[in-house]
């Protein structure tokens, strides 16, 4: 009884000591470069924990844009942008504890790149704080009417996404679908819209398996599916449990075709459960046409500066616009804060205005005292009363070992 | 019975994992957290032998598995040995705080990429007519079950098996009886550090190579042992198939969401008819 009790006490103290130090993952780890620039600019996202492998290009992407707007002569009579990279280890704590040391030590003036949970937690904090928060991939439809005030996103809605998917697919031939999702709001979210334009639309969707990420194996899951006898399964989850279930499903010959979430959309995913899997797998994304001039001139950029092709599915473009249109704000309102950026930002994308395509011919025009009208690199970003944006869609596919653009769909797709 | 076939599978996964942080409490009496990170290690080891030093798989396992064993007993004497009189309490929060440095470290080193081992995808097994297990799914429970029959021979047939069981009953009598516990709970640490190196290299084997490999795992391991009666190596075993079989045959009825929440529900069940878990306690 002695040995049972210790037991018990052990278990409780490892329970919350570990739940404790779980938490405290989340500080922050600054690795900002502080090169004596004049405005701080906050990077606040995971580049430990889940999010890491989408990170480091998101931060390539603000780099160039920093670059830009510095190489310009900066703004407000030549204040600079200086960057501070905080690591929220993928967790919603990490974010919040993060976003304090942003706004309270640092004096950022704006916080580009939470995840959908860590947006939604901050949503009250952003507009007390003055302090704005920026997301280049939270699609979640929990965001769809509560930004706007302090809260922007150039990530398209999941629930737009969904419905591009779902008519694309119908539109296709295909009225027979299984679902697997996994178990966190993300892709919980990235199912829901779709699913439900799907049905509308007439598609029948044979099975919906949830699942957990972390498990040995995903088997129990993958039978519920190949008991449905689907032809085609899309699958909304993490890049972590991909492997396991694309090789177990090779693996028991379950021969489905496969779209896959946007947030897979990316040369890792191919890497990690081997290209011959990969094959023919297809996902639709927010993306801009890649013969748009401003994209092109983003991904040359990008590659000149960095050696290494941007993929699509990390939405560097969309961070990358994140910050040339807040730096774009604050000289329009003449101030570097976070309320100048919250009040002006509509204003320097939105249009009326005239129609610009980069930083430096923004920055001329508005020094020339023209309202300006900011077409982003990710599309036109013309932020809602939401702080939406309307995005342009793509339809990607795996060829040989790489996500090619397949189709393009204009942000009218829908209409 | 193709769910029964995945329980099997699980299960001897769990066994390998939860084996040696069974071991560790019986000989120790404390929670070693650090556990699940020396899955974490074995599997990035093996990944360092097979993808970055181009060994053949087969031997990148086995050098993997002896090198975190190695690492198991060094790190056990540098920060466990020192504070063993201090306490169980002390000997916790020593393993807690060892995960996190485990972890910090290996993630300073390889960043956060997800990587795999880049096996070829392995063949089906035909049984009874239908496919329902991989050779490399076969593998794991072969080494499974030689993990387990290696250990029932050590423990019921060499003197250092007996020693151990001697160890776990009352260590102190067994240093008065002549038994030497230091050599003994070195092998203790080779060998439960070894095989939660070994527990690493397969789950990776059938997924990725990810810096939460280790979290996710140790609280399964912690059910498993607490199951199995704190300790009881059979009775860990034992716990290890049931609840891995639990997990996935309860998908056929229950979402397969509930599927971790299962193996808790019977932690709780276990813990409210049967405190000392399926067994009594003790090596036997």
């Amino acid at each position: 009884m002695k040995k049972v009790s210790m037991a018990a006490i052990s278990i409780c103290t490892a329970l919350t000591v570990m739940t404790g130090c779980a938490s405290s993952t989340g500080s922050s780890g600054d690795s900002g470069s502080n090169s004596g620039g004049d405005i701080n600019v906050g990077f606040l996202s995971g580049l430990t924990g889940w999010l890491g492998a989408f990170t480091k290009e998101n931060i390539n992407s603000i780099i160039m844009a920093k670059d830009e707007i510095n190489a310009a002569g900066g703004i407000l009579d030549g204040k600079k942008i200086n960057i501070i990279d905080v690591d929220t280890a993928s967790t919603v704590e990490g974010s919040i504890k993060g976003y304090q040391k942003l706004v309270n030590a640092d004096k950022a003036v704006v916080a580009i790149g939470p995840e959908t949970e860590s947006m939604l937690a901050l949503l009250k904090e952003a507009p007390k704080s003055k302090v704005p928060i920026m997301s280049a991939f939270a699609g979640s439809t929990e965001l769809d009417e509560v930004g706007g005030n302090y809260a922007f996103r150039t990530a398209a809605s999941d629930s737009t996404i969904g419905e591009v998917r779902a008519k694309v697919l119908i539109e296709s031939g295909v009225k027979e679908i299984a679902v697997m999702v996994g178990n966190y709001e993300g892709a919980q979210s990235d199912v829901e819209r779709f699913r439900e334009t799907y049905e509308g639309l007439g598609g029948k969707i044979l099975a919906e398996v949830t699942f957990n990420t972390g498990q040995n194996t995903y088997n129990g899951e993958l039978k519920k599916i190949a008991d449905a006898n689907p032809k085609l399964v899309y699958y909304s989850g993490a890049i972590d449990t991909a492997p396991t279930i694309f090789k177990s499903a090779k693996q028991r010959g379950y021969d489905w075709d496969w779209y896959v979430t946007p947030d897979v959309a990316v040369q890792e995913f191919i890497d990690v459960i081997g290209k011959d899997i990969a094959e023919g797998i297809k996902t639709i994304i927010p993306m801009e046409d890649e013969n748009n001039e401003g994209f092109k001139r983003f991904n040359k950029d990008y590659e000149a500066k960095f050696k290494a092709k941007p993929s699509g599915g990390y939405y560097n473009a969309n961070t990358y616009d994140l910050l040339i249109a807040s730096a774009l704000a604050m000289e329009a309102a003449g101030e570097a804060s976070g309320s100048a950026i919250n009040e002006k930002i509509r204003e320097v994308t939105n249009p009326p205005g005239k129609v610009v395509n980069t930083f430096e011919e923004g920055l001329k025009e508005l020094r020339a005292g023209n309202d300006i009208d900011y077409q982003g690199t990710s599309g036109p970003i013309d932020f809602d009363e939401h702080g939406n944006v309307l995005a342009s869609y793509a339809l990607m596919e795996v060829k040989d070992g790489e996500w090619k653009q397949n189709e393009f769909f204009s942000a009218d797709f829908l209409d | 019975m193709e769910y029964v076939i995945y329980g099997i599978i699980t299960g001897c996964i769990l066994i390998i994992a939860s084996i040696g942080f069974s071991m560790v409490w019986k000989t120790e009496n404390f929670l070693n957290i650090a556990h699940g990170q020396m899955l974490l290690i074995g599997a990035y080891m093996a990944y360092l032998f097979k993808s970055v030093l181009n060994f053949p798989f087969a031997l990148a396992m086995i050098f993997s598995v002896i090198a975190t064993a190695v690492l198991g007993l060094l790190l056990a004497k540098v920060f466990y040995f020192p504070v063993r009189k201090s306490g169980i309490l002390v000997l916790l929060f020593t393993s807690i705080g060892l995960s996190w440095v485990i972890y910090g470290i290996v993630q300073a080193i390889v960043g956060p990429q997800i990587r795999t081992f880049g096996l070829e995808t392995s063949n089906m097994i035909e049984v009874f007519g239908s496919q329902i297990l991989s050779y490399q799914e076969l593998f794991i429970i072969l080494i499974s079950l030689a993990c387990v029959f290696v250990l029932h021979f050590i423990l019921t047939k060499t003197k250092n098996g007996k020693g151990f069981r001697a160890m776990a009953e009352n260590r102190d009598l067994a240093q008065i009886r002549g038994i030497n516990s230091k050599k003994l709970s070195n092998y203790v640490w080779l060998i439960s550090s070894g095989l939660a190196g070994l527990a690493g290299i397969l789950l990776a084997m059938s997924g990725t190579l990810n810096m939460e490999l280790g979290w996710h795992q140790i609280l399964i391991i912690m059910s498993v042992v607490i199951v199995g009666g704190m300790g009881n190596l059979y009775g860990t075993m034992l716990a290890a198939l049931i609840i891995g079989l639990s997990m996935d045959v309860s998908t056929i009825i229950v979402p397969t969401s509930y599927r971790t929440a299962i193996a808790f529900i019977i932690v709780i069940l276990v813990l409210l008819i049967r405190p000392q878990g399926l067994s009594k306690g003790g090596a036997h």
